[in-house]
């Protein structure tokens, strides 16, 4: 009676574990993840890239890093690609930082240039700060252009200039901030 | 030797705002170091500096500024006085002015020059280094 058992028992498990995947329940996984079908039609419909972010170094040899909130290229000029939150950091061979950011962008992949609009803000770590409306940066030669009115502030006090540019540093010569097109300063000598 | 004499009418007092301006201004993105230049006026109380190109020194803690160093022909306007030099270096926590290079002092009609000359904002007075002369222009104020 043992022996048969000694056949039997093994046969039975064998039996009961392939109806295992037989009759097991199909479940897809695909289906049972939360998509919600309005944001799969966003999604579609922008075509966009979420937190882009591009890294290189200008000619001058300075880092320089761009990154934004999100990337929509233009259906009509793929070159053209619309951003919002944008932040450019220049990075420079001594540690300094000009930060350039804004609420937009039109990053033009073909000449690698940004043209921020919006509240553009620029800190430079060497402790002033600008403030103006448009300002275009190529972001090859890390240089930087802003044809409208910019405000300032530093440790030489608050002014305001009709126009400014960024020159990136070349060999040995830093990178120049120059506001145009008349400056006026204020400075509190009693304040900071 | 020393030569005083006043210079302009009582400015308010050393914190009084500064103004200036410039057809355009410089700023290295390293070392922060800032250079007015075209133009320059500096203004401060009844005080007029104007020059080609003033350079902005900061004091040790970077976040004040030192001094200004003026230069290319600096002209220096304070009530009914004026004085003309080539540089002229005003060190604003004091409140001095130090020019030099073709001093030349124009007050009611007298024309005084010397080497150099600082003009103190805080007693309104002028103070002559060097050989002065003094040159009465008779008949024109």
């Amino acid at each position: 009676m043992i022996a048969w058992l000694k056949i039997l028992l093994p046969l039975a498990a064998l039996v009961l574990l392939s109806t295992l995947f037989l009759f097991a329940r199909p479940s897809n996984p695909i289906a049972t993840l939360p998509f919600a079908q309005v944001e799969i039609e966003e999604k579609l419909r922008s075509q966009g890239i979420t937190e882009p972010y591009f890294a290189g170094q200008t000619t001058a040899g300075d880092l320089i890093a761009l990154r934004a909130g999100s990337a929509r290229p233009n259906p009509e000029a793929l070159h053209l690609v619309n951003s919002d939150d944008v932040s450019v950091d220049i990075t420079f061979p001594d540690g300094g930082i000009a930060r350039f950011t804004s609420k937009s962008a039109v990053v033009n992949t073909d000449r690698q240039t940004a043209d921020l609009a919006g509240d553009v803000e620029i800190n430079s770590s060497t402790g002033f700060d600008l403030h103006t409306q448009q300002l275009s940066l190529n972001l090859l030669q890390g240089r930087a252009r802003s044809d409208v009115i910019v405000h300032g502030s530093g440790p030489f006090g608050e002014f305001e200039a009709g126009s400014m540019v960024y020159s990136g540093g070349s060999e040995g010569q830093n990178g120049q901030f120059r506001f145009d097109n008349g400056v006026k300063l204020i400075y509190m000598p009693g304040s900071n | 030797q020393e030569f005083k004499v006043d210079f302009g009418v009582s400015t308010s007092d050393r914190d009084a705002p500064i103004e200036v301006s410039a057809n355009a201004l410089s700023v290295d993105q390293a070392t922060g170091k800032a250079i007015f230049d075209g133009d320059v006026e500096i203004t401060q109380g009844n005080m007029r500096l104007t020059a080609a190109l003033v350079n902005v020194v900061y004091d040790e803690a970077g976040n004040k500024i030192a001094q200004l160093l003026a230069s290319g022909g600096v002209n220096i306007e304070s009530g009914k006085d004026s004085a003309e030099a080539d540089t002229a270096e005003y060190d604003v926590e004091s409140g001095v002015i130090r020019m030099a290079g073709n001093v030349a002092l124009l007050q009611q009609g007298t024309r005084i020059t010397a080497g150099k000359m600082d003009v103190n904002l805080n007693d309104n007075t002028a103070a002559f280094h060097g050989r002065v002369r003094t040159v009465l222009q008779p008949g024109n104020n």
